[in-house]
């Protein structure tokens, strides 16, 4: 071993040009992969944090219910045609919850969205959160910083607008809102139709810490976002079909339908009565029980958001709410901070898969051109092998001469690529890099990431440079054994 | 040279000849379709009826609305008052020429929404409750000749000319006889089917036809689906008051 470790370096330092090409691409190579992953871990580590410490807690728990699910409602095809399922029994869960010693705090919410509109005119929207102030206030004690006015009396109702939301809205009217100001919230619910709510502004506020998503939460009291959302105590009877209606239901065919058509004129009966001013005002029957129906269903929360003390209770937590709802048969469920955080957090892990895509392509790219130059390097020394080859070394002697020198290589190139990645690292923290744009905010997940170097960043990237050194030595390797030692000393003269 | 020429002349004229007959063919496609839309309105006379949604939604299941129409073409007016459920009971529509509001009986407010929204959460759009504008909404981007079940057919493509409709795009199966729209696809801006609609019962009310049975189908979300059936029509006239917000306020009372 000794031996081959006194050839491999020897070769190193007399090829120095080639050492160096290589050396280079390597040092590069493994410098942008630390300073990458670091940054990328560094993003990732900032929005689970900011999240679970602002927005989401470690998990939340929900109805049961399919398809993407987050704290913003429904993030797919089936957003506008499905409501949000409500937490069955939630007393009896919020009781086991305040049973568990790991659970830190808990806060329920209510999320809809809503058109905001003020006389004629339509002026924007806003994704709603329906608080209770003092139970969000206790969970989330840092992340909102009031700019105006405050949060609404205990008690009373009233919506906390967010900033952006705010200046958008006082672009489209011409004037600043302020605090005691009313608007209208219009939301369409798929169970309750339309609705509509105006309320007073009790402040204006912005999150500390935010993204594009963010900026468009208002926080609202919780018995105007259940109207709006229509939490309400009436529900609907299930529909009594004639069998005429029950004609056409499931899947149809056009076909079908106009082929068994012998007219398309059906006889109608027209009403001819003349009707006097009481029909008229009559209309609508019974209001009295659509009056009770539409009373706020007190009890009604769609996400509780549960913190934990320690994350490392988290599958604790989890498991022990899953056996919860299964004992007591409840149609409930837990769901993690990311799948809470929805679609921007996701995207922030989306673009780090991304730029893993682009490594590994470096990494190709990387072993075809070491490879090349290896290839050089072994056969102008091909005099030199066939001379150790018939003086007897054996094969396998010369392959782990080739890899030891790629890895040898490899190794000093990975220790400097690292090492600079640090230096660029920790000039980067101590800097700190602000988010130029919108897209940048949600790669960093937030206005400035200060990325930190990561053990996993540079543990990878020696797997990474080791199997790039094993594999691009593997070819050269295999054309110095191909060759009969004679042949090799004589393509040295 | 004489056989060149000759020959040119008879391409020519062929080339002109066809011309003029896809004009013509144009020309008979924008009959139909101002006719579609002369035949949907109730010029001169008011219009009620009872509209009964079926509405299917693979998620909430099955729902039962019944809406009280009351329209009025001259000056493109309609109310809708929502009878059923009894949620819902009070709420309306009420359309005031180019303004479409929305009132909540349960905080008595009104609010400006449009005639390309959704009604209620169902698969039809408030612009499906008054009279059609085809021929003014849309130009015509080509047709084609088919069957449609037992009917003749025309396939017409159109685009709309501006965005004050629900869709960009849409094709319609016309009856070549009685010119009855039977079918609608209506398409996203990327040419993407959004909603089919089926109307495979109509009546003649006057010089009026609308039809009493409908059938709108969510291309996106697969089960869900909404039926519209038409009951106690009248051409009675409607007092002017009825098309005004105190209207809907006072009869919420």
């Amino acid at each position: 071993m000794r031996i081959l470790l006194t050839i491999a370096w020897r070769n190193i330092r007399e090829h120095k040009v080639k050492t160096a090409i290589i050396g280079l691409i390597m040092i590069i190579g493994i410098m942008v992969l630390v300073v990458g992953n670091s940054f990328m871990d560094s993003a990732a580590a900032g929005i689970e944090r900011y999240y679970i410490q602002n927005y989401t807690g470690h998990f939340m728990i929900t109805g049961r219910t399919r398809g993407q699910l987050t704290l913003f409602g429904y993030q797919d095809m089936t957003a506008m045609e499905r409501a949000v399922p409500r937490i069955p029994q939630y007393a009896e869960i919020v009781e086991f919850a305040r049973s568990l010693p790991y659970v830190e705090s808990i806060n329920p919410q209510v999320s809809t969205t809503a058109m905001i509109s003020r006389g004629d005119n339509m002026l924007g929207v806003s994704q709603l959160f329906g608080i209770v102030p003092d139970q969000y206030q206790k969970m989330f004690p840092d992340n909102v910083e009031i700019l105006e006015g405050g949060f609404w009396e205990p008690g009373s109702q009233g919506v906390l607008l967010n900033k952006t939301v705010a200046e958008h809205l006082e672009r489209r009217i011409g004037f600043a809102l302020e605090p005691g100001d009313k608007i209208l919230f219009t939301s369409a619910s798929t169970i309750s139709g339309m609705r509509i709510r105006e309320v007073e502004i009790s402040g204006i506020f912005q999150f500390k810490q935010s993204n594009v998503q963010l900026d468009m939460v208002s926080l609202m009291d919780i018995s105007n976002v259940r109207a709006l959302s229509g939490m309400v105590v009436g529900h609907s009877e299930p529909a009594e079909l004639t069998e005429e209606e029950q004609v056409l239901l499931g899947d149809i065919d056009a076909d079908s339908i106009f082929d068994s058509l012998d007219s398309l004129f059906a006889p109608v009966e027209t009403e001819e009565d003349t009707l006097d001013e009481e029909y008229w005002l009559s209309l609508l029957g019974d209001t009295e029980s659509r009056d009770l129906s539409n009373v706020e269903d007190t009890g009604a929360w769609q996400y509780l958001l549960v913190r934990l003390t320690d994350e490392k209770y988290l599958r604790q937590a989890q498991s022990d709410f899953a056996n919860f709802f299964s004992e007591q048969n409840l149609a409930a469920e837990t769901r993690d901070w990311l799948q809470a955080a929805g679609a921007m957090a996701g995207l922030s892990y989306g673009i780090k898969s991304i730029f893993n895509g682009v490594v590994l392509i470096i990494a190709v790219v990387a072993i075809i051109i070491i490879m090349n130059t290896l290839v050089i390097s072994v056969t102008e020394r091909m005099g030199e092998i066939g001379t150790m080859r018939a003086i007897g070394a054996q094969k396998s002697f010369v392959r782990k001469m080739v890899t030891l020198e790629t890895l040898l290589l490899s190794g000093t190139a990975g220790t400097i690529g690292v090492l600079l990645g640090a230096l660029i690292l920790f000039i980067l923290n101590r800097v700190g890099l602000e988010a130029s744009n919108m897209f940048f905010e949600i790669i960093y997940g937030g206005p400035v990431l200060r990325p930190e170097l990561s053990l996993s960043s540079v543990l990878t990237s020696f797997v990474v440079i080791i199997i790039v050194g094993i594999v691009s030595s593997t070819y050269p390797a295999r054309i110095v054994m191909k060759t009969s030692p004679l042949k090799a000393m004589e393509s040295s003269r | 040279m004489k056989k060149v020429h000759f020959l040119a002349a008879v391409l020519l004229c062929i080339l002109a000849m066809s011309l003029v007959a896809q004009a013509q063919d144009l020309r008979h496609i924008e009959e139909i379709l101002d006719n579609l839309d002369a035949q949907s309105r109730f010029d001169g006379s008011d219009f009620s009826a009872v509209l009964t949604m079926i509405v299917e939604d693979l998620e909430q299941g099955i729902e039962k609305m019944v809406v009280r129409q009351f329209r009025r073409d001259d000056g493109e007016r309609f109310l809708l008052l929502i009878q059923e459920p009894v949620t819902q009971r009070g709420q309306g529509y009420l359309l005031e020429g180019d303004n479409l509001w929305f009132y909540d009986p349960s905080s008595r407010q009104f609010a400006h929404t449009s005639l390309k929204e959704t009604f209620q959460g169902s698969d039809a759009r408030n612009a499906d409750f008054g009279s059609s504008s085809y021929s003014s909404s849309y130009e015509i981007e080509g047709y084609l000749e088919g069957t449609l079940g037992s009917f003749e057919v025309y396939i017409i493509d159109l685009k709309a000319v501006d965005d004050t409709v629900p869709f960009p795009y849409v094709k319609l199966w016309v009856t070549k006889d009685s010119n009855l729209v039977l079918k609608t696809e209506e398409y996203s801006l990327t040419y993407r089917l959004m909603r089919t609609g089926l109307f495979p019962k109509y009546t003649k009310v006057g010089n009026v036809v609308i039809p009493v049975q409908m059938v709108f189908i969510d291309e996106l979300i697969e089960g869900n689906k909404t039926q519209i059936s038409v009951s106690e029509i009248s051409t009675n006239d409607i007092p002017d008051h009825v098309f005004t917000k105190a209207y809907i306020e006072r009869v919420n009372r």
